[in-house]
Parts: structure tokens; C-alpha cells; sequence
């Protein structure tokens, strides 16, 4: 297994001088992980062999706000769907100003973990998801966090 | 009798090893009773059994229950909140509360209880000396009476002591409560719906999405 998978999505990142424009964008995967599509679109997918899901996408950032506005969003969002918040922290994610934040909820039999990152480049917010079984995504986390600093 | 009770319950985020408006340890407040519950995600429970009673040998106390979902421990009032502190490094806390019951009224009012029945007791056992066959068997039956209730204040007089002494901690491993989160959300912020476990699910293959 590579350690670092890297995967080339075609992301329309806008802001850039003269216009909008293509860019390929390396999003590695954690170590151990395959993907599981790659850079079809906006999003990158990448499975641990067991079961562990990592997302990467970029959402146009609608309505147009900055990453203290859309933070306070996402755990208001979460909260109110019943995830309990286990951490609210700012992160580095490639130089950029981000923000991580690790839920967990029941689903079925099981409990899961679910970590999400974001962060505000332009007209366009980083999304990047992170899930499993929350005993083996508790095994696998750090390298979760590794990646989603990677990317 | 009811014991004068105040209680605090926080719920935090995990990491922060940190309560605020905590009970502050080193004031010597005297009858608080304290109860630790949480939420401890785990990769390995067996492991995280052996090693959380192990620290709390260490730590002078001991579980009182454990199973695979859930443990008990008694911990020493003086190291419970450090103990508590540190159990993130076990493994991810997922839920914190912790209520405190002042016990100190209810325990002196035990002891004034129990004072004043073997008081009693005392002045029966003196009857009982001087006592007739008519009134022997009555006598006897309010001490024995008299005993029992002796007894059963005592045993609580112990229990409550003993819940000052030793804080208690559930840990469980897996959430109570079963709910599921909401597949989406309602937000004015359509791409703030799209996230949620039941939608990553979908978009790797499993089941259908919510968002949809």
C-alpha cells in the first residue's frame, strides 16, 4: 500500500489571477488507505482495509463567508443533528487556517467517530471528512490527522 | 431524610482536560460527594479495562463492576479529579458529566440519629435488669427494634461516608443513548446539509443518502 496516495482531482479554484481556472490538486490519501475514486470531479475517496472512509472535496463556498463564520455553522449544524462535539480546534492544513472538528453518534449497533476539517480558499471551502467504527477509527486516527494536514 | 444536594453537571468537549467551575480539590469541602460518567472510545476494551484498573490500584482505588460496555471505579476522593483528567490518554472521550452531592448534613444527621437511638438502647438495656416476666418480652422486642434501625442507619451512615471517601466513575464504552444523528440538515447553507455520516456512507457505497 502507498503510504501516500496521491490523487489528481481537477478542483475549480477560483480567485486566481485571470480568472477561474483548472487546477490539479494532490490529495493524499491516509497511510494504508486505497483509494477508492479518484479525483472524479470534486471529491477524493480513499477506504482503509477496514472500513475507515476519508473524503476530500471542494464546495463552492456559498454564500460567500470566512472560515470563523462557516466554523460556528458547522458545529451549530452538527450539534443540532444529535453528533456529540469531542473537540473544536483550529488546524493547519497545508499553511491554511482550518478547522477540525471530531463528532461522534450512534449509528445502528455501532458508534462511529467523525472528524471534519475545513478551510477557506477563496470561493471555494475544503472539505475534508473522515469516519469508521469508532474503535478502528480510533486506531487509525493519527494517521487521518496526518493526511488532512497533507493535503 | 433528605440530604441537602446541589448538582453541577457539565458536559465538555474531550481533550480539554480541563472542567470549568470545577470543585476545587484542595478546599477540604468536607461530605461532597463526587460521580464521574463518560463516554471512552476505545480500539481495544479488554485493554482499556486492564489498564484503567490498573491505574486505579494505583491510584489507591479499585472497580467495583466491568464488562465489556461499561466499568466502575471507586477512586479516592483527593485523586479523582486528576485520575478523571487523565483518562483521554486511555482513549477518546466522547461524553463527560460529573454531579456532586453535599452528603455533610445528611451524615451528621445520621450520626445524631443513631447517637440518640443507642441512647435509648442504653436506658432499655437497664430496664432489662430490673425488668418483670410481664415486661421482659416487651422489652425486649423494642431492643431488638431499636437495633435494627440502629443498624440500617449505620449501614447508610457507611454507604454515604463511604461515596465522600471513594468518587464514583462509569465508563462506558459505547453511547446510552442510541439515537442516531439527523441524515441533514436544515440549514440556508446547502453544502453545510451535505455533510453527516448517513451522506459520507452513501457516497462510499452504503445505503442511500439523506441529502439526496
Amino acid at each position: 500500500m502507498n503510504n501516500r496516495i496521491s490523487v489528481l482531482g481537477a478542483i475549480w479554484l477560483a480567485g486566481c489571477a485571470g480568472g477561474v481556472k483548472s487546477v490539479a490538486v494532490k490529495a493524499p490519501a491516509p497511510e494504508g488507505f486505497a483509494v477508492h475514486r479518484a479525483g472524479a470531479g470534486k471529491e477524493m475517496r480513499a477506504l482503509s482495509p477496514d472500513g475507515v472512509m476519508y473524503s476530500a472535496r471542494a464546495l463552492a463556498n456559498e454564500p460567500a463567508a470566512d472560515l470563523v463564520f462557516w466554523k460556528t455553522a458547522m458545529k451549530t449544524r452538527m450539534s443540532q443533528a444529535g453528533y456529540r462535539v469531542l473537540g473544536d480546534s483550529s488546524f493547519a492544513l497545508a499553511g491554511s487556517d482550518a478547522a477540525l472538528l471530531k463528532l461522534a453518534a450512534p449509528l445502528g449497533q455501532k458508534d462511529y467517530l467523525y472528524f471534519v476539517v475545513i478551510s477557506v480558499r477563496g470561493k471555494k471551502i475544503w472539505v475534508v471528512e473522515a469516519a469508521g467504527e469508532a474503535a478502528r477509527f480510533h486506531a487509525r486516527a493519527s494517521e487521518v490527522l496526518k493526511a488532512m494536514a497533507a493535503l | 431524610m433528605t440530604a441537602a444536594a446541589f448538582l453541577i453537571a457539565l458536559s465538555l468537549a474531550s481533550g480539554q482536560g480541563a472542567y470549568e467551575g470545577r470543585p476545587d480539590r484542595d478546599s477540604g469541602e468536607a461530605g461532597l460527594a463526587f460521580a464521574y460518567r463518560g463516554v471512552l472510545k476505545v480500539d481495544d476494551a479488554e485493554a482499556a479495562l486492564k489498564s484503567l484498573i490498573a491505574a486505579a490500584d494505583t491510584a489507591g482505588g479499585y472497580f467495583a463492576n466491568k464488562s465489556r460496555e461499561r466499568m466502575d471505579l471507586r477512586i479516592p476522593a483527593a485523586k479523582a479529579q486528576g485520575f478523571w483528567e487523565r483518562i483521554s490518554k486511555y482513549g477518546m472521550v466522547a461524553e463527560q458529566n460529573l454531579e456532586t452531592e453535599n452528603l455533610a448534613s445528611y451524615i451528621s444527621e445520621l450520626s445524631g440519629r443513631i447517637a440518640a437511638k443507642r441512647k435509648v438502647l442504653e436506658q432499655y438495656f437497664a430496664l432489662l435488669q430490673t425488668a418483670s416476666d410481664t415486661t421482659l418480652f416487651e422489652i425486649e422486642g423494642t431492643i431488638s427494634g431499636l437495633q435494627q434501625e440502629i443498624d440500617a442507619a449505620t449501614g447508610e451512615k457507611n454507604l454515604a461516608e463511604d461515596r465522600v471517601e471513594f468518587a464514583r466513575m462509569s465508563i462506558d464504552f459505547t453511547f446510552h443513548d442510541r439515537t442516531a444523528p439527523l441524515p441533514t440538515g436544515d440549514t440556508r447553507f446547502p453544502w453545510l446539509n451535505s455533510l453527516g455520516l448517513q451522506n459520507l456512507l452513501h457516497r462510499f457505497g452504503y445505503g442511500k443518502s439523506a441529502h439526496e
